[in-house]
Order: structure tokens, then C-alpha cells, then sequence
């Protein structure tokens, strides 16, 4: 063979090798093959698709501010009275989407962007690891997706896995409703998907994304169990401010604050009934508490990346009306702590008055218009950081009175007096102002000397 | 024998001068470094300034009356005072020390539970609060340490004083003053040059500092009702 020849061939070879490895993999993996030959969709609607602008969430209609952290709570997940939030989730196209599905992933395991995570397990008798919360199939460029509370923090797996499911009998929809008892681990990540066709009801096949839209997350941080009310409250009586020590509750939740709600009426005073009476509501582990939403941050998209959504935890959030674990009369009596449901915001501050700390020791500086010797009922409640309040701590009664300080103590003795007016003079200052001043001038007449010398 | 004499004295004078001699032929040129070498004078940087903090207990009062109101109040304990002081070099006197003028700023807290109508400690805090501050004429004399090796100093202190005092209870000013009167003070202190004199050195020549000292300080106010008669302890520096 000439080199000419080998040149040839080694050439030729060379061209060759990307078809022979193509052949050779196609028949060790058809599936591959294929999967290769295809990755340019072939749909026109859908191709080179690009997101015009982030993903925007929105919490009770507020947008969700940009690189903040939702943290969830109790009122999200509504109760027998008030509806759970409604979280909408949308985002805008340069094309039309087919479909757009949002899916729901607890913890770093269930990554929902993975096609897998989103098929029935079981040859279709077992629901997918991810659990569908909605769908859009409007086909529109601005697709929207909204979910109750109560179904977004709510991993079940008996129920809205399908489309529709929440509106078919037999789900066990009332069971469903509840939000699951977490408390700020693990993350709740919903997945914002564009895609060619559903995939809720397919079995076997492998749908796809299409064009080069990413999947849209958004992470949030649910505390869906209410805290532990703290215990052993002691106060501190006084006169322009009182205070009230406890304990904290052995939880290992995690807690931010304590709040301490202080009932000036004074109408309590001792004895009488204790709070156990009245309007109270029996609450089950948290989910059907009256508690208002706090703030609410946004999204930020970002393509096949984690949109970490961090804010500051709500402001405000109620608690419930009355501990109903205490039913034995108390010394401190009936007042408004009773007879009122806890917070109620819309009454006086000059009824109820509050004060918060992240300590164990809170104080009440503001007794304006409270009569000394009025006995103020206190209760205290914890807080974790999406602002649910546990229940009212046992209540005790605080004392305001008159106090005598130190200076009051000095001015009821003569010496004593004399020795702490406004201004006051030192029987040998007079004698030391000499000395000092002969002191300066002997200085001064030295300094001079040294000088001329 | 005469001459034996003569000439035994003339070796011997011989002698003594042939040693003279060699005497003068050793004062060579020096051959080694150690030889030639001459300690060099130290030359410290200028010193105008000196810094004091200490601290010390103290409880004020010097008359009966107010003693009992305190000791009633805070108890028999004193607290502790912070004080600083800070010295400005008028005149170096030679081989003696130096002549300054000093101010000094002190803080002291006392606190304990108010009593209520019964007697009885309520749940209310009341305090007492002093701020002396002091304008002194200072004689420091550190001729030992300079002239010798025993690294001791002493001062003498002496000025006008007022004392702001304010009293609480609670979120309540109860009341507040200026209290006057005249501030006493004697110093001993231990410089630390002694331990190691090559840092000190290097803080000089880096720092210009001086010198270091530990003090103790006998302190006496005589300001009415705010007064005392105390120790002080801590650290200076003089640069």
C-alpha cells in the first residue's frame, strides 16, 4: 500500500468516525439515538421561546418583593372561618405556551424540573414524588397558575395529584385542605414549567420542555405548627414601668419573639374567674386559628436556578382567643384578657397594651393613665419567625404602684439633702481654690523665670 | 657596693620604664569588634504627654446622713469607678520629673430595686449615677527611674473637682446635680521599661511611647454628698 493510499484512507476514516460512533451507539442505546436526533422541536409556537420578564408571585395579590424569603404561616392555611391565601404565580412569554403546570417539591430530594419526579410511580397506581398543584392550558403568553394555601404547603399524596382532583369526591378533600405540620424546614419549592403537553395524566411517556425556557422556582419557608405557649410567669411590680420574667417553652422550634399582652383595665383585680371562660376557640395544632397574613415578598426567575425568596417575617398575626388548657380559676382575675379574643386590633390601646422582646424579661413602660394600685392582668405569647403566636401563656396579675427610690430615700433625710441639692458646694473648696490658685501663680512666676533665663 | 647600688636602681628604673613602654605599645588599635565598640546613648523621644486609666471602688458620701441613705438603698458594697485622666507636660524639671496640667473624666452606677409602700423591694429599679471630673495640677517625680534602677515614680495631684450626679427610678429622672469641691490624689507607680527594656525601646521608636507604668493611686473627693476617700489602680503611658 502506497503512503498516497494510507493518507487516503486515514482520511477517509477520520470523515467517518462521528457516523460509525452514531451507528454503534444506536445500537447499544435506540432510545439515545433517537433522543439525539430529536432536540429541535418541531413545533413552531413553541420554539426559541424566551421569558420577557420574572416570574411574578403574588401572596393574597401583593407581589412577592425580588430576593425575599416567604415565610408562610398558620393563615396561609385558613381555618373554619377565614380562607386561606391565594398565591398566584405567572410569567410572561415571547410566544405562546401550550400548557404551564406548577408543581410542588419538599425538600432538596423532590427537584420537580426532573421529568421522572412527575410521572405516576407504580405503573400508574401510586401518585408521582412531586405533587401537581395546577395548570394553565390556555395557551396563551402569559400563563397564570393560583393555588389556595392550603393546597400549596400540602404534600398529600391522596389527593390533587391529578388535575381536577380537588373537585372529585371520594379525594377526601376535607382531609386535603390542611396544610402539613412543618415548621420552617424542609423548603417548599414550587416549579413553574412550560411545556408541550401536560403530564399529569401520561403514563410511561416523556414529555418535554421545550425551546430554551428554564424551569421557574420559587422556594418558601412554611411554619404551619403553632408554638408553645411559654410557662412560669413571675412579674415585676412598679410605678412608671413593669415587667414580667418567664420561661421559654423546651420546644426545639424556632422562636424570634416574645410578645406579652398587658390588660390596663384592671378590672380583674384579684380573685374572680381566670381566663378557660368565655369566647374561647378549640384549636387543632394551629390549623384553624384566626390569623391575619403579613407581608409578602417577590420572586426573582432565573433559568434552571433555585429563586431564593427571602423577607422579613409578617409583622402582625394573632393569636387565639383563650388557652384552652386552663379551665381552674385564677388569682388573676376576670379582665379583658377574658372576655376579648387575643389580639383584637381593633379596640383601644388604652385597654389592651403590648410589649415585645426577644428575651424572657418584658417591660411595660407606657402606664400613662393607669391608676396606681391597679392590678394588670399579663399573658404572654411566642412567636416564631413567620409571626405565629402561641397560645396565651397562664396569666398573672402585676401590680402598679408607688415606689420609693434612692433620691426619695435622700430627701427625707436632712444630711443627706444638703449633700445632693442641684448645686452643691464643698466646705473646703473654698480652702482648696487658695491652694490651687497660689499653686498656679508660683506656676505661672516659674515658667516666666525659665523664659528670661 | 656603691655601684652595685647605683646599678641595681638604674635596672630597676630601666625596668620600670621598659614596662612603661610595653604599657604604651599594648594601647594599639583595637582588633575586635567588642573592642571598638561603644555603647551608644539612647536619646528618648519627646515626652509631653501622659495617659492614666484606672479603675477602683468607690462609695460616695462623706456624711452620716447619706451614707445611711446609701448603704439603705445600694447596700454596705461599693461600686466600682472608671476613671481617665489625661496629663499635659508644662515644664521638664531637670534630674526631678516633670510639671503638668491634667484633666480626669470617672463614671460610676449603682442600682437596686426600689421599695414600695411597705418597705418591701418592689420590682422597680432605681440608680445612682456620678461623673467626676477633675481639672489637677500634676507633680510627677521619676528621678529614680531615670538615675537609677529602681524603676518607681510618684505623683502628686492636686484641683478643683465637680461631680454631675443624677438620680433614677424606674423611666423616671428623680433628680440631678453638680456637686463641687476640691480633688486630692498621690501616685506610686512601677514603669515597665524594667522588664524589658528593648520593647520599650521599639514602642518608642515606633510609637513614641515613652514609658509604661502600673499605678496605684490613693484618690480623695471632697465634693458634699458625692465625695469619698478611695484607691485607684491601672495602667499609664507617657509619650
Amino acid at each position: 500500500m502506497t503512503e498516497a493510499t494510507m493518507r487516503v484512507l486515514l482520511r477517509s476514516a477520520a470523515a467517518c468516525a462521528p457516523v460509525l460512533a452514531l451507528l454503534a451507539l444506536s445500537a447499544i442505546c435506540p432510545g439515545l439515538a433517537a433522543a439525539q436526533t430529536t432536540t429541535t422541536p418541531t413545533t413552531t409556537t413553541m420554539s426559541n421561546q424566551a421569558i420577557d420578564s420574572n416570574l411574578v408571585a403574588k401572596r393574597a395579590n401583593k407581589i412577592i418583593p425580588n430576593g425575599t424569603l416567604v415565610y408562610a404561616n398558620i393563615a396561609d392555611c385558613g381555618d373554619g372561618t377565614s380562607p386561606p391565601t391565594s398565591f398566584e404565580f405567572s410569567v410572561n412569554y415571547t410566544a405562546n405556551v401550550p400548557v404551564a403546570e406548577l408543581w410542588l417539591g419538599v425538600g432538596a430530594n423532590e427537584n420537580c424540573a426532573t421529568t421522572t419526579n412527575r410521572l405516576k410511580q407504580g405503573n400508574g397506581t401510586l401518585p408521582p414524588i412531586c405533587t401537581f398543584l395546577g395548570t394553565d392550558t390556555s395557551n396563551s403568553r402569559n400563563p397564570k397558575i393560583t393555588v389556595p394555601g392550603n393546597q400549596l404547603f400540602n404534600q398529600s399524596t391522596s389527593g390533587w395529584n391529578n388535575a381536577g382532583d380537588q373537585n372529585t369526591t371520594g379525594k377526601n378533600p376535607t382531609k386535603d385542605m390542611h396544610c402539613d405540620s412543618v415548621s420552617g424546614s424542609p423548603a417548599y419549592t414550587v416549579y413553574f414549567l412550560p411545556l408541550q403537553t401536560a403530564t399529569t395524566d401520561v403514563n410511561g411517556s416523556d414529555p418535554f420542555m421545550a425551546g430554551v425556557l428554564g424551569t421557574l422556582k420559587a422556594t418558601f419557608s412554611p411554619y404551619t405548627v403553632r408554638p408553645v405557649a411559654p410557662t412560669g410567669l413571675t412579674g415585676q411590680s412598679g410605678e412608671t414601668e413593669i415587667g414580667v420574667s418567664f420561661k421559654s417553652p423546651s420546644s426545639s422550634m424556632t422562636l424570634t419573639t416574645y410578645k406579652a399582652y398587658f390588660d390596663v383595665t384592671g378590672k380583674g383585680g384579684t380573685g374572680g374567674k381566670g381566663l378557660g371562660g368565655g369566647t374561647t376557640t378549640v384549636v387543632d395544632a394551629g390549623m384553624d386559628a384566626s390569623i391575619d397574613a403579613g407581608s409578602s415578598g417577590s420572586l426573582d426567575a432565573s433559568s434552571d436556578g433555585a429563586i431564593a425568596i427571602a423577607t422579613t417575617p409578617p409583622v402582625t398575626s394573632a393569636a387565639d382567643s383563650a388557652d384552652a388548657g386552663s379551665t381552674a380559676p385564677l388569682a388573676c382575675g376576670s379582665g379583658y384578657l377574658e372576655n376579648h379574643p387575643v389580639p383584637d386590633f381593633n379596640l383601644s390601646s388604652s385597654e389592651l397594651r403590648t410589649a415585645t422582646d426577644k428575651g424572657t424579661t418584658i417591660k411595660l413602660n407606657d402606664l400613662s393613665g393607669v391608676p396606681l394600685n391597679t392590678n394588670i392582668a399579663v399573658a404572654v405569647v411566642a412567636l416564631d419567625p413567620a409571626g405565629n403566636e402561641s397560645l396565651l401563656s397562664d396569666p398573672i396579675c402585676i401590680l402598679r404602684e408607688e415606689t420609693i427610690g434612692f433620691f426619695d430615700g435622700c430627701k427625707a433625710n436632712d444630711d443627706c439633702k444638703k449633700g445632693l441639692d442641684s448645686c452643691s458646694f464643698s466646705p473646703t473648696q473654698r480652702g482648696g481654690a487658695w491652694a490651687f490658685g497660689l499653686f498656679s501663680l508660683a506656676l505661672a512666676a516659674l515658667i516666666r523665670r525659665r523664659r528670661r533665663a | 657596693m656603691r655601684r652595685l647600688l647605683v646599678l641595681f636602681v638604674a635596672l630597676f628604673a630601666l625596668a620600670l620604664v621598659s614596662l612603661g613602654l610595653v604599657d604604651s605599645a599594648s594601647a594599639r588599635a583595637p582588633d575586635t569588634f567588642e573592642e571598638a565598640y561603644v555603647k551608644p546613648v539612647l536619646i528618648e523621644s519627646p515626652m509631653w504627654l501622659a495617659f492614666e486609666l484606672k479603675v477602683g471602688p468607690y462609695k460616695p458620701g462623706l456624711s452620716h446622713g447619706s451614707k445611711q441613705v446609701f448603704d439603705q438603698t445600694f447596700g454596705s458594697k461599693s461600686g466600682w469607678m472608671l476613671n481617665l485622666e489625661l496629663d499635659i507636660t508644662l515644664y521638664h524639671i531637670p534630674y526631678v520629673g516633670q510639671l503638668n496640667v491634667g484633666a480626669s473624666w470617672g463614671w460610676v452606677n449603682y442600682s437596686a430595686k426600689a421599695f414600695d409602700d411597705t418597705g418591701a423591694r418592689s420590682g422597680e429599679t432605681t440608680s445612682f449615677t456620678l461623673y467626676p471630673l477633675g481639672a489637677l495640677a500634676v507633680l510627677r517625680i521619676d528621678a529614680l527611674a531615670r538615675n537609677t534602677v529602681i524603676p518607681l515614680t510618684f505623683a502628686g495631684k492636686v484641683g478643683p473637682e465637680w461631680v454631675r450626679w443624677k438620680s433614677d427610678t424606674g423611666t423616671r429622672t428623680d433628680a440631678s446635680g453638680f456637686n463641687a469641691g476640691v480633688r486630692f490624689g498621690a501616685q506610686a507607680a512601677f514603669e515597665l521599661d524594667y522588664f524589658d527594656a528593648n520593647t520599650a525601646r521599639r514602642l518608642d521608636e515606633d510609637y513614641g511611647v515613652n514609658h509604661t507604668f502600673l499605678l496605684f493611686e490613693y484618690y480623695e473627693s471632697s465634693t458634699r454628698g458625692t465625695g469619698a476617700r478611695t484607691f485607684q489602680m491601672g495602667l499609664g503611658l507617657q509619650y
